[in-house]
Protein backbone atom coordinates (compact mmCIF):
# COMPACT_ATOMS: atom_id res chain seq x y z
CA UNK A 1 0.00 0.00 0.00
CA UNK A 2 1.64 3.27 -0.79
CA UNK A 3 1.77 6.17 1.39
CA UNK A 4 -0.93 8.52 1.16
CA UNK A 5 1.37 11.61 0.01
CA UNK A 6 2.12 9.11 -3.32
CA UNK A 7 -1.40 8.76 -4.34
CA UNK A 8 -3.22 10.75 -6.07
CA UNK A 9 -1.41 14.68 -6.60
CA UNK A 10 1.11 12.94 -4.09
CA UNK A 11 1.82 10.31 -7.14
CA UNK A 12 2.49 13.33 -9.51
CA UNK A 13 4.77 14.63 -7.08
CA UNK A 14 6.53 11.36 -6.68
CA UNK A 15 7.05 11.32 -10.23
CA UNK A 16 8.07 14.47 -10.38
CA UNK A 17 10.77 14.17 -7.70
CA UNK A 18 11.79 10.57 -9.28
CA UNK A 19 12.26 12.89 -12.63
CA UNK A 20 14.57 15.29 -10.39
CA UNK A 21 16.29 12.82 -8.87
CA UNK A 22 17.28 10.88 -12.59
CA UNK A 23 18.14 14.30 -14.42
CA UNK A 24 20.60 14.96 -11.36
CA UNK A 25 21.98 11.67 -11.85
CA UNK A 26 22.45 12.23 -15.81
CA UNK A 27 24.03 15.49 -14.87
CA UNK A 28 26.80 14.02 -12.64
CA UNK A 29 27.39 10.82 -14.92
CA UNK A 30 27.29 13.20 -17.73
CA UNK A 31 30.78 14.00 -18.05
CA UNK A 32 32.14 17.10 -20.74
CA UNK A 33 33.07 13.87 -23.16
CA UNK A 34 29.72 12.44 -22.68
CA UNK A 35 27.93 15.91 -23.09
CA UNK A 36 30.16 16.54 -26.74
CA UNK A 37 29.31 13.73 -27.95
CA UNK A 38 25.59 14.67 -26.92
CA UNK A 39 26.22 17.92 -29.07
CA UNK A 40 27.90 15.78 -31.88
CA UNK A 41 25.02 13.32 -32.19
CA UNK A 42 22.48 16.64 -31.85
CA UNK A 43 24.44 18.85 -34.92
CA UNK A 44 23.97 14.78 -37.04
CA UNK A 45 20.34 14.69 -35.99
CA UNK A 46 19.20 18.05 -36.90
CA UNK A 47 21.46 17.60 -40.43
CA UNK A 48 19.75 14.84 -41.39
CA UNK A 49 23.27 12.56 -40.63
CA UNK A 50 21.20 9.84 -38.83
CA UNK A 51 19.56 7.22 -40.71
CA UNK A 52 15.68 6.29 -39.56
CA UNK A 53 16.56 3.86 -37.01
CA UNK A 54 19.20 6.11 -35.29
CA UNK A 55 17.01 8.67 -35.43
CA UNK A 56 14.41 6.90 -32.83
CA UNK A 57 17.38 5.62 -30.58
CA UNK A 58 18.74 9.29 -30.27
CA UNK A 59 15.05 10.76 -29.54
CA UNK A 60 14.54 7.93 -27.31
CA UNK A 61 18.33 8.07 -25.16
CA UNK A 62 17.30 11.77 -24.26
CA UNK A 63 13.98 11.08 -23.39
CA UNK A 64 15.12 11.07 -19.78
CA UNK A 65 17.98 13.87 -20.83
CA UNK A 66 16.32 17.54 -19.99
CA UNK A 67 19.68 19.02 -20.73
CA UNK A 68 20.06 17.28 -23.81
CA UNK A 69 16.55 18.20 -24.41
CA UNK A 70 16.97 22.11 -23.75
CA UNK A 71 20.60 21.94 -25.94
CA UNK A 72 18.04 20.28 -29.04
CA UNK A 73 15.19 22.84 -28.34
CA UNK A 74 17.97 25.61 -28.45
CA UNK A 75 20.27 24.12 -31.34
CA UNK A 76 16.61 23.90 -33.68
CA UNK A 77 15.57 27.52 -32.77
CA UNK A 78 18.67 29.34 -33.41
CA UNK A 79 18.05 27.54 -37.06
CA UNK A 80 14.78 28.66 -37.41
CA UNK A 81 15.66 31.69 -36.70
CA UNK A 82 18.45 32.40 -38.33
CA UNK A 83 15.81 31.15 -41.90
CA UNK A 84 13.27 33.64 -40.26
CA UNK A 85 15.51 36.79 -40.40
CA UNK A 86 17.30 35.88 -43.85
CA UNK A 87 16.99 38.19 -46.50
CA UNK A 88 15.03 37.35 -48.91
CA UNK A 89 14.57 39.74 -51.88
CA UNK A 90 11.71 39.76 -53.97
CA UNK A 91 11.97 37.86 -57.36
CA UNK A 92 10.47 39.86 -59.78
CA UNK A 93 6.88 39.24 -60.87
CA UNK A 94 7.76 39.10 -64.23
CA UNK A 95 11.05 36.94 -64.14
CA UNK A 96 9.71 33.83 -64.71
CA UNK A 97 7.92 34.72 -67.90
CA UNK A 98 11.61 36.86 -69.22
CA UNK A 99 13.61 33.25 -68.29
CA UNK A 100 10.74 31.21 -70.40
CA UNK A 101 10.76 33.77 -72.90
CA UNK A 102 14.54 33.49 -73.19
CA UNK A 103 14.70 29.98 -73.69
CA UNK A 104 15.85 29.20 -77.25
CA UNK A 105 12.83 27.97 -79.56
CA UNK B 1 6.46 15.92 -71.74
CA UNK B 2 8.78 18.02 -73.93
CA UNK B 3 11.74 19.99 -72.74
CA UNK B 4 10.04 23.20 -71.92
CA UNK B 5 7.17 21.36 -69.96
CA UNK B 6 10.07 19.94 -68.07
CA UNK B 7 11.87 22.64 -67.52
CA UNK B 8 8.52 24.64 -66.61
CA UNK B 9 6.97 22.16 -64.07
CA UNK B 10 10.93 20.53 -62.06
CA UNK B 11 12.91 23.42 -62.95
CA UNK B 12 11.06 27.24 -62.70
CA UNK B 13 9.29 26.06 -59.11
CA UNK B 14 12.88 26.70 -57.64
CA UNK B 15 12.79 30.40 -58.94
CA UNK B 16 12.71 32.03 -55.28
CA UNK B 17 14.96 29.53 -53.96
CA UNK B 18 17.59 30.07 -56.34
CA UNK B 19 17.12 34.04 -56.05
CA UNK B 20 17.72 34.11 -52.73
CA UNK B 21 21.16 31.23 -53.27
CA UNK B 22 22.06 33.91 -56.00
CA UNK B 23 21.49 37.25 -53.68
CA UNK B 24 23.63 36.14 -50.77
CA UNK B 25 26.43 34.72 -53.54
CA UNK B 26 26.42 38.38 -55.27
CA UNK B 27 25.33 40.84 -52.60
CA UNK B 28 23.36 42.53 -54.97
CA UNK B 29 20.17 42.14 -56.22
CA UNK B 30 20.50 43.13 -59.92
CA UNK B 31 23.39 40.23 -60.10
CA UNK B 32 20.86 38.10 -58.59
CA UNK B 33 18.21 38.50 -60.86
CA UNK B 34 21.32 38.15 -63.67
CA UNK B 35 22.85 34.86 -62.14
CA UNK B 36 19.13 33.27 -61.75
CA UNK B 37 18.32 33.65 -65.79
CA UNK B 38 21.87 32.40 -66.70
CA UNK B 39 21.63 29.40 -64.16
CA UNK B 40 17.90 28.36 -65.87
CA UNK B 41 19.63 29.00 -69.49
CA UNK B 42 22.25 26.80 -68.52
CA UNK B 43 19.88 24.21 -67.24
CA UNK B 44 17.45 24.10 -70.23
CA UNK B 45 20.89 23.54 -72.59
CA UNK B 46 21.60 20.57 -70.89
CA UNK B 47 17.89 19.54 -69.72
CA UNK B 48 18.35 16.16 -71.16
CA UNK B 49 21.09 15.33 -68.93
CA UNK B 50 18.85 15.93 -66.05
CA UNK B 51 16.46 12.82 -65.03
CA UNK B 52 12.93 13.71 -63.92
CA UNK B 53 11.93 13.21 -60.74
CA UNK B 54 15.43 13.54 -58.94
CA UNK B 55 16.57 16.54 -57.08
CA UNK B 56 15.84 19.20 -59.27
CA UNK B 57 16.87 22.05 -56.69
CA UNK B 58 20.05 20.50 -55.62
CA UNK B 59 21.02 20.35 -59.41
CA UNK B 60 19.91 23.56 -60.26
CA UNK B 61 21.92 24.88 -57.14
CA UNK B 62 24.88 22.68 -58.74
CA UNK B 63 24.85 24.74 -62.06
CA UNK B 64 24.03 28.12 -60.24
CA UNK B 65 27.48 27.83 -58.39
CA UNK B 66 29.46 26.51 -61.53
CA UNK B 67 27.92 29.71 -63.27
CA UNK B 68 28.68 31.76 -60.86
CA UNK B 69 32.59 30.49 -60.29
CA UNK B 70 32.85 30.00 -63.97
CA UNK B 71 31.46 32.75 -65.50
CA UNK B 72 29.73 35.76 -63.10
CA UNK B 73 32.57 36.25 -60.56
CA UNK B 74 35.24 36.32 -63.75
CA UNK B 75 32.90 38.47 -65.90
CA UNK B 76 33.14 40.87 -62.71
CA UNK B 77 36.86 40.48 -62.05
CA UNK B 78 36.04 38.76 -58.72
CA UNK B 79 39.39 37.25 -56.95
CA UNK B 80 39.09 33.53 -56.33
CA UNK B 81 38.99 33.05 -52.38
CA UNK B 82 41.22 31.30 -50.35
CA UNK B 83 41.15 27.82 -49.97
CA UNK B 84 40.50 27.94 -45.85
CA UNK B 85 40.84 24.41 -45.12
CA UNK B 86 44.27 24.55 -46.22
CA UNK B 87 45.33 28.15 -45.73
CA UNK B 88 44.51 27.58 -41.55
CA UNK B 89 45.66 24.16 -41.27
CA UNK B 90 42.06 22.49 -39.98
CA UNK B 91 41.86 18.35 -40.11
CA UNK B 92 38.71 17.11 -39.89
CA UNK B 93 39.73 15.25 -36.12
CA UNK B 94 38.68 18.63 -34.61
CA UNK B 95 36.12 18.62 -32.17
CA UNK B 96 32.81 18.21 -34.43
CA UNK B 97 30.54 18.35 -31.39
CA UNK B 98 31.25 22.38 -31.52
CA UNK B 99 29.87 22.38 -35.20
CA UNK B 100 26.99 24.17 -33.64
CA UNK B 101 25.14 27.63 -32.09
CA UNK B 102 24.77 25.89 -28.73
CA UNK B 103 26.58 28.80 -26.95
CA UNK B 104 25.02 31.27 -29.03
CA UNK B 105 21.68 33.03 -27.10
CA UNK B 106 18.43 33.00 -28.26
CA UNK B 107 17.51 36.65 -27.24
CA UNK B 108 20.24 37.71 -29.53
CA UNK B 109 17.82 37.18 -32.59
CA UNK B 110 14.90 39.78 -30.80
CA UNK B 111 16.87 42.67 -31.47
CA UNK B 112 18.37 41.94 -35.08
CA UNK B 113 16.18 42.54 -38.54
CA UNK B 114 17.10 40.22 -41.39
CA UNK B 115 19.74 43.02 -42.70
CA UNK B 116 21.88 41.87 -39.99
CA UNK B 117 21.66 38.31 -40.31
CA UNK B 118 22.09 38.12 -43.76
CA UNK B 119 25.01 41.20 -43.57
CA UNK B 120 26.78 38.42 -41.27
CA UNK B 121 26.29 35.97 -43.51
CA UNK B 122 27.83 37.75 -46.74
CA UNK B 123 30.83 38.84 -44.34
CA UNK B 124 31.80 35.62 -44.35
CA UNK B 125 34.10 34.29 -47.13
CA UNK B 126 32.49 32.89 -49.98
CA UNK B 127 33.34 29.08 -49.26
CA UNK B 128 31.38 29.35 -45.49
CA UNK B 129 28.78 31.72 -46.86
CA UNK B 130 27.99 28.82 -49.33
CA UNK B 131 27.88 25.92 -46.68
CA UNK B 132 26.20 28.06 -44.30
CA UNK B 133 23.08 28.92 -46.88
CA UNK B 134 23.13 25.11 -48.27
CA UNK B 135 23.02 23.45 -44.69
CA UNK B 136 21.40 25.45 -41.93
CA UNK B 137 18.99 27.74 -44.79
CA UNK B 138 18.69 25.42 -47.54
CA UNK B 139 18.53 22.20 -45.51
CA UNK B 140 20.64 20.10 -48.04
CA UNK B 141 21.82 16.93 -46.36
CA UNK B 142 25.93 16.92 -46.31
CA UNK B 143 25.32 14.54 -49.49
CA UNK B 144 23.52 16.56 -51.45
CA UNK B 145 25.89 19.49 -50.42
CA UNK B 146 29.11 17.38 -51.10
CA UNK B 147 27.47 17.12 -54.93
CA UNK B 148 26.93 20.63 -55.22
CA UNK B 149 29.86 21.90 -53.95
CA UNK B 150 31.86 18.85 -55.66
CA UNK B 151 33.77 18.49 -52.73
CA UNK B 152 34.11 15.15 -50.38
CA UNK B 153 31.43 14.88 -47.23
CA UNK B 154 34.49 15.15 -45.06
CA UNK B 155 35.46 18.66 -46.11
CA UNK B 156 31.82 19.62 -45.49
CA UNK B 157 31.75 18.50 -42.09
CA UNK B 158 34.94 20.32 -41.15
CA UNK B 159 33.97 23.55 -43.53
CA UNK B 160 30.42 23.78 -42.25
CA UNK B 161 32.14 23.68 -38.55
CA UNK B 162 34.48 26.67 -39.08
CA UNK B 163 31.60 28.41 -40.85
CA UNK B 164 29.04 28.23 -37.92
CA UNK B 165 31.59 29.31 -35.18
CA UNK B 166 32.78 32.31 -37.41
CA UNK B 167 28.91 33.03 -37.89
CA UNK B 168 28.11 32.33 -34.23
CA UNK B 169 31.60 35.32 -33.81
CA UNK B 170 29.77 37.58 -35.90
CA UNK B 171 26.19 37.53 -34.32
CA UNK B 172 28.06 37.24 -31.13
CA UNK B 173 29.96 40.42 -31.58
CA UNK B 174 26.73 42.18 -33.24
CA UNK B 175 24.72 41.66 -30.13
CA UNK B 176 27.85 43.00 -27.92
CA UNK B 177 28.09 46.45 -29.53
CA UNK B 178 23.80 46.87 -29.29
CA UNK B 179 24.09 46.13 -25.64
CA UNK B 180 21.97 42.93 -25.46
CA UNK B 181 20.95 42.67 -22.04
CA UNK B 182 20.38 39.23 -20.32
CA UNK B 183 16.14 38.72 -19.70
CA UNK B 184 16.59 37.09 -16.49
CA UNK B 185 17.80 40.70 -15.26
CA UNK B 186 21.10 41.24 -14.57
CA UNK B 187 22.62 42.87 -17.46
CA UNK B 188 25.79 41.43 -19.65
CA UNK B 189 28.08 42.61 -21.71
CA UNK B 190 27.83 39.15 -23.77
CA UNK B 191 25.23 37.28 -25.49
CA UNK B 192 27.05 34.23 -24.85
CA UNK B 193 25.19 31.86 -21.34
Amino acid sequence: MPPRWASGTGGDILRILQLIKLTIANRGNMDKNTFSDFRSKINSYLDHEMSPEDQNNFLQQIKAMPDVQDELRHERLIRSKLRENLKRPMVAPDLADRIKNKLPR
Amino acid sequence: MTREEKFEVELLPHLEALHTFAFHMTGREEDAEDLVQDTYMKAFKFIDKYDQGTNAKAWLFKILKNVYINEFRRKNRRPKQVDYEDASGFHEGDDSALTSYYDLREDVFDNIMGDEVSEAIQSLPEEFRTIIFLCDIEDFSYDEISKILEIPVGTVRSRLFRARNMLKEKLKDYATTVGIRDRRGHSEDSAVD
